[in-house]
């Protein structure tokens, strides 16, 4: 998982080693943040109190990996005095154990918001969530394996991909008010489900947050003109 | 790190420098261009030749016997190697500061004064410019109580920043600097790199040195050498944080030399 | 030692570490305590002859030596050794002014200025001139001076022999003590902007003139005592010479000259009074020459990183 990019004589071992780990410990913060996202989507479309509880409890380790993960790299920092890649990845670590950080704190968030309510009866609605949810954490699956192996291919792939979720926030927002304009005992469920919609779309964003990262510390390139971020002014739910 | 400051032409331009020794290649067709009031650092893995590079920026390399060096060095747009130019004449426009501390065994001030007398300059004109030298480097207010003393009971450091004030002392426009800072402490490289930093305003500096963080800390530029190529020049924080080369990317990683 | 870890005990607290443990290892160590002993003795054995002589000489000297056999100038004095002495003065003041222009010339000529190769010749020259035996010198020295240029033999001719004599260790001298200016301090020099002469008037000489000085007196010291460089060109005289073209006597020539008087002749007398002031002249000149050297080091001292 942790090679700073192929073929490089490695003269000292020790910092290979130490950025190696350090690259490791987002990776397995990473998986973290996934997990509590994909858990708090499931508690927020089942009703799942348990589950919720569950989600909450990570919060915790969650907290602990981000701030280890910044001493470490600040140590580094200090006693390698990085230069060139090495320089660009410090970074990129540090930028991106943030995004990762929010990611799971939106998991989080997902999971709070239906605690102990009924699952959700609109089908339709549950199916463009659980896309979402799928979509945007291979989104950060793919721009963190990316990262790690330091392929630029795959990281600059990741932005396309925005665009499915964005067109599918569109479309659960459009259905939702409709639905909420209806009223009924559900506005709740309703209301709450499109709060958590939007999560999932920042979770999509922030993986391409990670994505830009990644490019920036494989060749330096900081230009985001090609980085489609956020949906154009023009396309907004019908009214 | 400022941008270096582009008005003007640039003070010293190297054209295709090529320097040998026998069947030796020390330097190998380097170009370069030294900007008004910048500091370019030069630097690279032991025997690039960086040494030798800056030796050729004013002519010190007729020290050493069997150099051959052609190609031209331009200064305000004159080739110092031109036959009709003395290199005497060169030296005392070019300045330079050596890796250990060099002092005399004189008085400060006489150190200080040394290239004024060479260049008979009049002695109020000598108080003078010795008491600005010596501001310049730094060095003024640890010495200015008692400048008679000898020079060789200063400090490592101090007796550095009185080598810098005597190479200041004939109002060069470039100073060339070989590794100050390789035979002084952590608190006397710091306080020769802030005198470094003070004189990039005003005048151009080349500095060599094998230290990266001392480039990233007080250079616009940086140039580096490779078995006497030029592989790579450009603005520090580039060079630092993204470089072009490989080599390059070897080098200011660690990864060797 | 101990075979394993278990059974190893540490020595009690305040035991000697040092104490040697195996047989070969003590037996090492005494070894070399005895060494340090024994070579500060064998020191004494090369101090034993120059004891020797300086006791021999002094006391056979100091019965017969008095005020007047020191300062006597009447020509016809045989108990006086004022007339060798001065003319040995003047013969020497020639030579080593000679000797220290030819030498100083040459030395920074071949420390500055001359090529490696060309520098290598001519401090190969100069050993070889070093090694030539002294009365090969005085030979050449009566051929060249005296007869050829014409001189004949006086304080001219005697002067310049001596002073060939004297060169190569001047020479030597200077050469080293201008190559040994620092090589940082040289390329700071001209990186400044000195020129040649700059560089050697204000810069070198100032550092190498103290050693300088130390090889003209160790210079002196060898040419008062050489015999045949003299004795072959100049001419004995009983009065003291006023004029280069003039006959002198001198101390090594009044040794020479008187030794083979049988004992209690007043020849003897003057050849023991003769050796007893040259060994109290050149033991003088060569504590100068160690003043000279204690003072250098503290004055250039941290010059030489």
């Amino acid at each position: 998982m942790g090679d700073p990019g192929g073929g490089r004589p490695v003269v000292d071992e020790d910092h290979s080693r130490e950025m190696g780990l350090l690259k490791q410990h987002v990776g397995e913060m990473t998986e973290l943040a996934l997990g509590m996202v994909s858990d708090g989507t499931r508690a927020l479309l089942h009703g799942d109190g348990e589950l919720a509880h569950s989600v909450g409890s990570r919060d915790a380790a969650l907290d602990r990996y981000d701030l280890n993960i910044e001493l470490e790299t600040i140590r580094l920092v200090a006693v390698m005095q990085p230069e060139g890649p090495d320089l660009r990845t410090t970074e990129a670590i540090l930028k991106i154990a943030n995004c990762v950080d929010r990611i799971g704190r939106l998991g989080y968030d997902l999971s709070r918001y239906l605690a102990s309510t009924p699952a959700t009866t609109d089908a339709d609605v549950a199916e463009m969530v659980r896309e979402m949810d799928e979509r945007s954490r291979a989104m950060v699956t793919a721009a963190m394996d990316a990262f790690l192996s330091g392929d630029v291919t795959r990281a600059k792939a990741v932005f396309p991909m925005d665009d499915a979720v964005d067109a599918l926030h569109r479309k659960a927002q459009a259905r939702l008010i409709e639905l909420l304009r209806q009223g009924g005992p559900d506005s709740d469920r309703r209301a709450f489900l499109l709060l958590g919609a939007r999560h999932l779309e920042r979770v999509a964003d922030n993986a391409c947050k990670i994505a830009e990262k990644a490019v920036y510390a494989i060749t330096g390139e900081r230009r985001t003109e090609y980085l489609p971020r956020r949906n154009p002014p023009a396309s907004r739910p019908p009214a | 790190m400022t941008a270096a400051n582009a008005s003007g032409p640039p003070v010293l331009s190297v054209r295709k420098l090529r320097v040998r020794a026998g069947k030796r290649t020390l330097l190998d067709d380097v170009d370069l261009e030294f900007e008004q009031k910048s500091l370019t650092a030069v630097i690279g893995p032991s025997g690039c030749g960086k040494t030798t590079f800056v030796r050729s920026l004013n002519r010190m390399t007729e020290m050493t016997p069997g150099l051959k060096i052609s190609g031209r060095v331009d200064y305000l747009g004159q080739n110092i190697y031109d036959p009709a130019v003395d290199p005497v004449l060169v030296r005392r426009r070019i300045g330079m500061v050596f890796q250990r501390p060099t002092v005399f065994p004189m008085s400060v001030f006489e150190n200080a004064a040394f290239g004024l007398r060479l260049i008979r300059e009049e002695e109020n004109e000598i108080d003078r410019a010795v008491m600005e030298a010596l501001q310049r480097a730094g060095l003024w207010d640890e010495v200015k109580d008692d400048l008679n003393r000898s020079a060789l009971g200063l400090s490592g450091g101090q007796q550095q920043r009185l080598c810098i004030a005597r190479a200041l002392a004939v109002q060069p426009k470039v100073l060339l600097m070989d590794e100050p800072c390789s035979a002084l402490d952590p608190a006397a490289t710091q306080r020769v790199e802030a005198t470094m930093d003070r004189l990039k305003q005003e005048i151009v500096i080349v500095l060599v040195t094998h230290n990266v963080g001392q480039a990233a800390r007080v250079s616009d530029r940086v140039a580096f050498l490779h078995s006497g190529h030029l592989v790579e020049v450009g603005v520090t924080a580039d060079i630092l944080e993204r470089p072009r080369e490989k080599l390059t990317e070897q080098f200011i990683t660690g990864r060797f030399g | 030692m101990p075979a394993t870890v278990e059974s190893y005990v540490p020595p009690p607290p305040g035991a000697e570490l040092l104490r040697a443990t195996s047989l070969s290892l003590r037996w090492r160590v005494s070894f070399d305590r005895a060494i340090g002993y024994l070579l500060p003795l064998l020191y004494l054995v090369a101090l034993l002859p120059i004891a020797w002589i300086v006791y021999w000489v002094s006391v056979h000297a100091l019965v017969t030596l008095n005020w007047s056999a020191l300062t006597d100038t009447s020509p016809l004095d045989t108990h006086s050794l004022a007339v060798p002495i001065i003319s040995t003065f003047y013969v020497m003041l020639l030579a080593t002014v000679i000797a220290v222009v030819f030498g100083l010339f040459g030395g920074i000529a071949t420390a500055e200025f001359l090529s490696e190769r060309v520098a290598g010749w001519v401090r190969t020259s100069a050993n070889l001139l070093a090694g030539t035996p002294s009365v090969v010198v005085g030979y050449f020295g009566y051929f060249a001076f005296v007869l050829y240029f014409g001189w004949g033999l006086n304080v001219i001719s005697g002067s310049f022999t001596l002073a060939f004599f004297m060169l190569p260790y001047l020479f030597r001298t200077v050469d080293l003590a201008y190559t040994s200016v620092p090589r940082s301090i040289r390329e700071a020099a001209y990186g400044q902007g000195a020129r040649p002469l700059q560089y050697l008037l204000r810069i070198a000489t100032p550092i190498a003139f103290p050693q300088v000085l130390n090889g003209v007196f160790l210079a002196m010291a060898i040419g008062v005592g050489e015999t045949a460089p003299l004795w072959l060109t100049l001419e004995q005289s009983a009065l003291v010479p006023t004029g280069l073209f003039q006959p002198a006597s001198f101390l090594t020539g009044q040794i020479f000259e008187d030794y083979t008087s049988g004992p209690g002749t007043p020849g003897i007398a003057l050849a023991f009074e003769a050796a007893f002031i040259l060994l109290v002249v050149v033991i003088s000149l060569n504590i100068i020459v160690r003043i000279i050297s204690a003072r250098f080091r503290k004055r250039v001292e941290g010059l030489f990183q």
